[in-house]
């Protein structure tokens, strides 16, 4: 059930009514009805994984709360997060490492047969995985008490505008927000609503399944019969493709659960607009960049010490990042290029910080939102590509043959039409410093701009709507 | 979703009315701009003025039921003579060949256009490729505006439409031609915008469709021909004589025997004639299309077809 169908749409239509008629307690029912029918819409056999993980997590997460010694707490955090990795590493991880395994074991000489086990990647798994490990972790660290009900819990984990692509919500923030009655719909929250639901409608139908063609084009090509035009022009295509879905969804998730009196954090901040790869990670996938902050970096060490241990923390936060999209070496590869980015920048801009000087770098801002942003698209070729050899030869096919083509022309123009404005109207609310501007303008203004965003969703999606891409993490 | 007295309430919904106002005029824009979107739309557009034609001639009435494939590879006046030639009185052709259509189109339009409105030919043409006796999904939008009415709606609904989406899509494209259109105007805006756009396009789609039979998502699932069979009784009950005639592809091909059989079973003719001599591949000059010479060929050929049978 994509939010772009109206499949979707008719299942919210009947959700919003009903919920509009009970009180909060049975709006609470509904959600968590709707969550699972939700979840269940894409494959019924993992309700049980999700149902399990509730459970475990709810239960640990009264142990934890109820423990007096500190051992003790350590003890159900370890198997809190014991039984969530182990979740994640059988349905998402196994398969790659029974490979790994087989394909080492090759080279030593092993012949045999090698079993690498059949495994189905339940959507979204890594989502609310991660969002069950906040709260327990979160109870261990005592900044919240447990949730009261196992109901109000099973309805945080399974809010259905987030559940399968995010924002990773915190338990301090969403739980709050189930447990206590929510306010009613009125012109703001409407307002707001419809804001972030057609500009996420717009990013994922018009921005993202149209340049996802080109990047699927340029992708599936064999490495040899490219040109280096098509495949710079095919990764930047995926750089907003990328960008327009995932951010799509996000926008779209805030503004369902706006309608229903939540709010969501904010996902994203304009991210192909910052001036380093630090500020790229603040405005990028913020709650799972926050996430592995609180969770990962910071309990490494974060940058409490010398310089060699903050980077080998920033390089461990980057790579298991990585490997949190997807069990494959080009995901790996991604995490370790942005790792590598972050600690160069670190200890290039360290004399500015300590001089106070960062401001006056030779470098000014929109050169480096410019080698930001270039850096960034280059990244995606490591994490559109299906294999580090295609990687290795799409970056020889860019030294070597540097043809312009028709697909080359075709798509540079796909790619500034499509991203062009959408670039143009983000530098607009950027200056503006609230990502809500829009919703500040006249609403006439606000009517011409949605009539557009309608007409172009309406005449420029494509055939078949496709799913989002962070699905499959 | 409970409503608020807020003063300001009053505000979003004026957003949302000017929506609502604006795609009402789209959709009369639309309405009005619709037969200049394609040659195709205007050639469906013109089926009820083509059936009161036919109607109300007074000769041998031969409809040509097909898709480009057919119309391309039909010469009109030489199938006229040599019609008459063969001693129908004062023959004409009329052609139902929308592009891209298939068994679905032809069932359902035969019916709405033709057989629902009395316009009933004294002889059915029907041009096949080698896909085109079994039954595939048609596109919901362009079946609800143009092929399936209201006698065949429950039909077309309960056996057709097999998702929710088809549903919803078939069922706001019968009421909006804004909606029903939508996937004809993105080629028109992106070939003035974008550079090689068709060829881009269509070679795009080529290398997908490659890539799909490589990796086995493009596997056929087991051919059914529910159209084939309710076209074929549907004739039967008009009394309308009926030729199924395969035509020319660059590649030979050959067709299902459980469609033959069905064919001869429903009392119409099968004529095997795509494989003509004195075609060459120089006849296809876009890899599928007859080119007039080779629509020559072929007419003649299917005119000796007609004397045989």
């Amino acid at each position: 059930m994509l939010f772009h169908t109206f499949t979707f749409w008719t299942f919210f239509a009947v959700v919003a009514t009903l919920y509009s008629r009970l009180p909060h307690r049975g709006q609470n029912a509904l959600l968590l009805v709707a969550g699972y029918v939700f979840y269940g819409w894409w494959d019924w056999r993992f309700l049980l994984l999700i149902g399990l993980s509730t459970v475990v997590d709810y239960a640990v997460g009264a142990r934890i709360h109820g423990a007096v010694e500190n051992t003790e707490r350590k003890r159900w955090l370890f198997v809190s997060l014991a039984f969530n990795l182990t979740l994640l590493g059988v349905f998402k991880y196994l398969v790659f490492f029974a490979a790994q395994v087989g394909s080492f074991a090759q080279l030593l000489g092993y012949s045999g047969p090698w079993w690498v086990p059949q495994v189905i990647l339940p959507v979204g798994i890594s989502f609310y995985t991660f969002q069950s490990l906040a709260y327990t972790i979160e109870i261990y660290r005592r900044k919240i008490e447990p949730a009261k009900s196992l109901f109000d819990y099973a309805t945080y984990v399974s809010f259905f505008p987030q559940l399968l692509a995010g924002p990773i919500e915190r338990p301090s923030h969403l739980l709050g927000q189930v447990t206590n009655p929510r306010p009613r719909l009125n012109d703001q929250r409407f307002r707001e609503g419809l804001y972030y639901v057609l500009t996420g409608l717009f990013r994922k139908i018009v921005i993202a399944d149209n340049l996802a063609v080109i990047a699927n084009a340029v992708f599936a090509k064999p490495v040899n019969e490219l040109t280096g035009w098509e495949v710079l022009v095919g990764t930047y295509a995926f750089a907003f493709q990328i960008y327009g879905d995932f951010c799509g969804y996000s926008t779209i998730a805030q503004g369902l659960a706006r309608w229903l009196g939540f709010e969501l954090m904010d996902n994203f901040r304009h991210p192909y607009f910052a001036t380093s790869p630090q500020d790229f990670w603040k405005r990028w996938h913020i709650s799972l960049s926050s996430w592995l902050r609180d969770y990962l970096y910071i309990p490494l060490g974060g940058n409490r010490g010398t310089s060699w241990f903050t980077s080998r923390n920033l390089m461990i936060t980057m790579l298991l990042g990585g490997l949190w999209h997807g069990a494959a070496w080009t995901f790996i590869a991604w995490g370790a290029v942005h790792g590598a980015w972050l600690i160069a920048h670190r200890l290039l801009t360290r004399e500015e910080k300590v001089k106070g000087d960062i401001h006056k770098s030779f470098l000014n801002k929109p050169i480096k939102i410019a080698l930001t942003f270039h850096t960034v698209c280059i990244t995606w070729l490591l994490f559109r590509a299906q294999s580090l050899e295609q990687v290795q030869g799409m970056v020889a096919r860019m030294w070597q043959d540097w043809q312009w083509t028709d697909l080359a022309g075709y798509s540079f123009a796909m790619v500034a039409l499509l991203a062009g404005p959408l670039l143009v109207y983000e530098w607009w609310v950027e200056r503006r410093g609230n990502l809500l501007a829009l919703t500040h303008s006249h609403w006439l203004v606000r009517s011409v701009v949605y009539m557009i965003i309608v007409l172009c969703i309406l005449y420029f999606a494509p055939e078949r709507p496709s799913e989002f891409i962070y699905f499959q993490f | 979703m409970s409503s608020s007295t807020s003063s300001s309430k009053a505000i979003e919904w004026r957003v949302v009315a000017v929506l609502v106002l604006g795609l009402l005029v789209a959709e009369i824009a639309m309405r009005v701009l619709q037969p200049k979107l394609s040659r195709d739309v205007a050639e469906l557009l013109r089926m009820p003025q083509t059936a009161d034609e036919l109607r109300a001639h007074t000769g041998h009435k031969v409809l040509l039921l097909g898709n480009s494939l057919t119309r391309c590879s039909i010469d009109k006046e030489l199938l006229v003579d040599g019609l008459r030639a063969q001693g129908r009185v004062d023959p004409k052709v009329f052609t139902f060949v929308p592009d891209g259509t298939s068994m679905t189109n032809w069932d359902y339009g035969l019916r709405r256009y033709f057989l629902h409105t009395g316009a009933v030919p004294d002889e059915l043409l029907l041009g096949i490729g080698r896909l085109h006796l079994g039954d595939v999904g048609g596109d919901a939008s362009r079946l609800a505006r143009f092929f399936v009415d209201d006698k065949d709606f429950s039909r077309a609904w309960r056996e057709d439409l097999s998702s929710w989406e088809e549903k919803c899509e078939f069922l706001i494209s019968r009421f909006s031609v804004l909606h029903s259109s939508r996937q004809r105007v993105k080629p028109h805006v992106f070939m003035r915008l974008i550079p090689h756009y068709f060829e881009v396009e269509q070679s795009i789609n080529n290398q997908l469709a490659t890539a799909q039979a490589r990796s086995g998502d493009g596997v056929i699932a087991a051919q059914t021909y529910r159209h084939l069979t309710s076209l074929l009784d549907s004739c039967q009950v008009a009394h309308l004589q009926t030729r199924v005639i395969s035509i020319p592809l660059p590649e030979p091909y050959d067709v299902a025997d459980e469609a033959v059989r069905l064919i001869h079973n429903k009392g119409a003719k099968w004529l095997p004639v795509s494989n003509t001599p004195g075609l060459t591949q120089a006849n296809f000059p876009d890899g599928y299309h007859l080119d007039p010479d080779g629509a020559r060929v072929f007419t003649l050929r299917l005119l000796e077809a007609f004397a045989a049978n």
